[in-house]
């Protein structure tokens, strides 16, 4: 269980941080619903499990928060990406294309032509 | 860097709880109510949104635990609670709390202080450079005549010629040790223990002066001796630290002498005690060839470079056979022997049994003391075997049970920790006020080991852990179901813990015998040591020691003169009934023993001549101190200076050289008279035996001659008091100045302090008391374990023994049957102990010479203790399962 969690929180917080880089200032709420829309409605996370990832991107220093009022009047605490964040998001998309070329050269390769 | 500053957060993530949950439970919530609109706009109903919001959430509580999980250092955390879990329990238990930490603190006090002490005295380097290097050479005698100690200091001829001819050694040393100083000048006359040394001395130890200078070379020469240096603590009583104290002169012996150094506090050789030092300069006789034979200068030595002390060893025994050689009649028959100045510090104090044998007494209390715990903890784990198994049931994990009781037992650990380190100080403060009865050992500073506290502390932690941990182990090992039905009506796994602690009970017991035992013998060899009887009656007597400078009391006259004057202005004091003067107290120090001659036998080389002990006496002596007269008379004032000299022999004399008939009219002659004038002593009558040393085993042979005849400058004056001793201490010490403002009267005491502190006497009193002190606290501790096991057996059977009152059972039954199972535990420990108590006798006897006490009536007196004890400890709850309601026993699971 390990790898597989820590994988996927990896793979979560690049998504926090690409939503918060598109979207400028969201809340929790509406991180969640845009990585939804982002993902075609492929990815149907718990709601829940955004919350520890965004404490931990928060204790890292890749994101700022601040509690704010919504449309609605409604109160809730807005994320927003910081300057070191984006240097995070940039160094981990460029590591995760990385990977991915190297996986699609492999599966490539292993098929030969008969 | 990043995960760094993570661990920050987190770390601060453990304050603040309140604040930080309330805060994610509104963003929580804020998230759901965002939903349910969205949920509403899309046109659901709103307990269909409501619904769909909530699932899509998750689980809120598990969020909710990762999300602490997170913010915070959950291992920290746990622990925290832990912690606080654990004061809520042991405070719930005060008796288990309180026994648990008290027993811990006994075990690490007592255990740090007495092994600090052994420590501090018996491994204590010498205070010089490089202490493995520094050596002291011996000189031994292969002839049996001299059984008293064959290891003698050198002569100055042989000092000198070792010290020429040795390669091994890269100096050496003499010294004239003990000596004793008349010190004028600063202050009251006093007598001060000093050391007259080689010029190198200092240098070759390696120790500086902390003021001044210590002695240059070529000043051990006649005519630039007049020097001296203080000890540290001699120049703060003395002078009251004077600053200006160099080059001040002083008066030592009657010698003027400037002081040129004051040696630092931390020097201190404790073995010779020197408060002060002046160059040893040898006179003429010292250096001829009959100073050959006299043995009276301690060599130190220091190793060359490289050099072991077997090597050293064998260069100096080659040396000594060449002396052999050369000088067959002063050095036939004498080897030459080397050890460490450390070995030789230890080896004269009559600490070391003393010290081993607390050491013994210690390592009984620590394993008591565990075994105690041990038994607690036991009993303690399988009374919250219930709790732990719903726990583990509920799901928390073997880890998580074990750590918290392993916290439990931290914080034990840390109370009894703190508390033990309290008792350790104060043991060793009691211990430094104990071992001061002797000046020698006085002068040994000691203080509390910090190796010694780490080990035991770490010692007891593991006990601890270890004992409160297992059981902890075991029951999460067993699945849930049969520990949740068990009751104490079946509980097998109990009857295995029950067996454990009934064993440990059983040891404690043995253990507090054999304590007991060996304390009690000890005190009763003091008692016989001190209050037994050593040939004369010590009561009531006061003694204090003059000894007449040189200078002033030049010739035997004056000598005489002064303590004649002396004894006769005491005898007139008011409260005196009798008094007298010797030159060396019954069982105090500073005897000589003299070889000597029988008219009419065959003569026999001097070192094959059997010695005696030599007193010189005045002649009410015998009737002061009530020595008895066995035979012919003893001195009267008709024996003075024109009187032929006459001699009074002890009965021991007596029984081994003149079995035949009685030695009356017999004439002795002595060593100590000039060679080729043996002078001819008449035998006027024999003595009682008087102990030497209060350990005396054997009778010695003695002879005294009277002070009327053979007038010595240093006595010792005895007075014996109708009252008390003491009273008559200012006046005799008036008595003394009247004659001679100037005269110091020292070591003013009575005769059983004489006894306690000189005669060997103290060293079994403290360890009397020490072993009592440990006696009582290994009784203390299986007292506590008896009543323990007991009531836990009552506990365990309460069920039983709510049947049994319920078919007729009366209160008296139940008690006898309470009280024969505590009986059972005490008579089988006692049987063991007796078996240990057996061997005790026979170690003591090893330890200290002279004793010869029959255990027995020690050994039912300890028995009759223990049993007494352990038979109340019983009773309480024994008293309390007969009350008990039938009832609330037959419910009670």
């Amino acid at each position: 269980m390990g790898d597989k969690s820590d994988v996927w929180q990896g793979t979560l917080a690049l998504m926090v941080l690409k939503t918060l880089e598109t979207m400028g200032s969201l809340h929790g709420y509406g991180i969640a619903r845009r990585i939804e829309q982002t993902s075609g409605h492929l990815l149907a996370l718990n709601y829940g499990t955004l919350y520890p990832a965004l404490l931990k991107l928060e204790q890292e220093g890749y994101v700022s928060s601040v509690w704010g009022v919504s449309e609605n009047n409604r109160k809730a605490k807005y994320y927003k990406l910081t300057r070191a964040g984006q240097k995070q998001l940039e160094k981990e998309a460029r590591e995760w294309e990385q990977a991915t070329a190297i996986v699609a050269r492999f599966l490539k390769e292993t098929v030969p032509s008969t | 860097m990043r995960r760094l500053r993570a661990w920050l957060v987190r770390f601060g993530g453990l304050f603040g709880n309140a604040r930080r949950e309330r805060e994610l439970a509104e963003e929580l919530e804020s998230n759901l109510q965002f939903h349910i609109e969205d949920n509403l706009r899309t046109g659901m109903t709103r307990v269909e949104a409501r619904r769909r919001a909530l699932i899509r959430l998750g689980g809120l509580e598990q969020t909710k635990e990762i999300y602490r999980d997170r913010r915070g250092l959950p291992g920290v955390e746990t622990l925290l609670q832990d912690l606080r879990y654990g004061v809520r329990t042991l405070r719930k238990s005060p008796g288990f709390t309180t026994v648990a930490v008290i027993t811990l603190a006994l075990g690490i006090g007592a255990n740090s202080a007495i092994f600090s002490t052994i420590s501090g005295i018996l491994l204590r380097k010498p205070t010089v450079a490089n202490p493995d290097q520094v050596v002291m050479l011996l000189s031994v005698s292969r002839s049996r005549g001299l059984e008293d100690s064959p290891e003698r200091p050198a002569s100055a001829p042989d000092f000198l010629a070792w010290r020429e001819q040795a390669r091994a050694l890269s100096g050496m040393a003499a010294l004239d040790a003990w000596h004793d100083y008349t010190f004028t000048g600063q202050g009251p006359p006093e007598h001060v223990m000093g050391m007259r040394v080689s010029a190198n001395f200092f240098q070759l130890l390696g120790v500086a002066a902390a003021q001044g200078r210590t002695f240059l070379p070529g000043e051990d020469q006649p005519g630039r001796e007049h020097e001296v240096i203080l000890s540290h603590g001699l120049w703060q009583r003395k002078s009251s630290a004077d600053p200006a104290i160099l080059g001040k002169t002083v008066d030592i012996d009657g010698q003027a002498c400037t002081v040129i150094g004051v040696m630092p506090a931390s020097f201190n050789l404790w073995i010779f005690g020197a408060q002060a030092w002046t160059p040893l300069v040898f006179t003429s006789n010292e250096l001829s060839p009959e100073g050959r034979k006299s043995r009276s200068f301690f060599v130190v030595g220091r190793l060359a470079q490289g050099i072991t002390v077997r090597q050293a060893q064998a260069e100096m025994s080659a040396v000594a056979q060449r002396l052999e050689k050369a000088y067959s009649e002063a050095d036939k028959g004498w080897e030459t022997k080397l050890l460490s100045l450390q070995e030789f510090e230890v080896r004269d104090a009559e600490v070391r049994p003393a010290l081993l044998l607390l050491m013994a007494a210690v390592g009984f209390v620590l394993l008591v003391a565990c075994a105690n715990i041990a038994g607690l903890l036991i009993a303690r784990g399988s009374g919250r075997q219930q709790e732990i198994v719903i726990r583990a049931a509920l799901g928390a994990r073997r880890l998580r049970l074990v750590r918290q009781l392993l916290a439990e037992n931290l914080l034990i650990c840390v109370l009894g920790t703190g508390l033990g380190l309290l008792l350790a100080y104060a043991g060793i403060r009691v211990l430094r006020a104990a071992f001061s009865f002797n000046e020698v050992v006085a002068g040994i500073r000691f203080g509390l080991d910090t190796d010694v506290l780490m080990f035991t502390i770490a010692l007891a932690i593991l006990s601890l852990l270890v004992f409160g941990v297992m059981p902890a182990l075991q029951l999460t090992k067993s699945s849930a179901q049969p520990a949740l039905r068990e009751s104490s009506r079946t509980g097998s796994a109990g009857k295995s813990r029950m067996r454990t602690r009934q064993v440990l009970v059983v040891g404690e017991i043995a253990v507090s015998l054999v304590l007991l035992t060996g304390a009690g013998l000890m005190i009763r060899l003091f008692q016989q040591k001190i209050r037994g009887d050593h040939g004369f009656n010590p009561r009531q007597v006061l003694t204090a020691e003059v000894a007449l400078s040189s200078r002033e009391y030049s010739d035997a006259v004056r000598q005489r003169a002064f303590f004649q004057q002396l004894i006769e202005r005491v005898r007139g004091l008011a409260g005196v009934q009798a008094a007298a003067a010797a030159s060396s107290l019954p069982t105090g120090l500073g005897t000589e023993a003299l070889p000597f001659v029988i008219a009419g036998r065959p003569p026999l080389p001097e070192s094959d001549r059997p010695r005696a002990t030599y007193y010189i006496v005045t002649p009410e002596y015998f009737s002061t101190m009530q020595i008895p007269l066995l035979q012919g008379r003893t001195f009267a004032n008709s024996d003075n200076a024109n009187a032929p000299p006459v001699v009074l022999v002890n009965r021991e004399l007596a029984r081994q050289f003149f079995s035949a008939g009685s030695p009356v009219g017999q004439h002795i002659s002595l060593g100590s008279d000039s060679p080729g004038h043996s002078v001819w002593r008449e035998i006027v009558g024999v003595v009682g035996d008087v102990d030497e040393s209060v350990a005396q085993a054997a009778g010695h042979p003695q002879i005294y001659a009277s002070y009327l005849q053979f007038p010595a400058p240093r006595m010792s004056v005895a007075a014996r008091s109708t009252t008390t001793a003491p009273a008559l201490a200012p006046a005799l010490r008036q008595a003394v100045w009247d004659i001679d403002k100037n005269q110091p009267v020292s070591n003013l005491m009575t005769m059983e302090q004489v006894m306690y502190s000189q005669g060997g006497g103290a060293g079994s009193l403290i360890i009397g008391e020490l072993l009592g002190i440990f006696a009582g606290l290994a009784l203390v501790l299986a007292t506590v374990g008896i009543y323990g096991v007991i009531s836990y057996l009552v506990l365990q059977r309460t069920h039983e023994i709510g049947i049994r009152v319920a078919l007729g059972a009366d209160r008296h039954d139940i008690l006898r049957m309470v009280l024969g199972e505590g009986a059972r535990l005490a008579v089988l420990g006692l049987l063991f102990g007796i078996l240990g108590a057996a061997a005790v006798p026979r170690m003591l006897a090893s330890a200290f010479q002279g004793f010869s006490l029959s255990p027995w009536l020690v050994l039912v007196a300890a028995l009759a203790l223990i049993a007494f004890v352990a038979l109340s400890a019983c009773y309480i709850p024994a008293r309390r399962a007969s009350r008990v309601d039938p009832i609330i026993a037959l419910r009670y699971e």
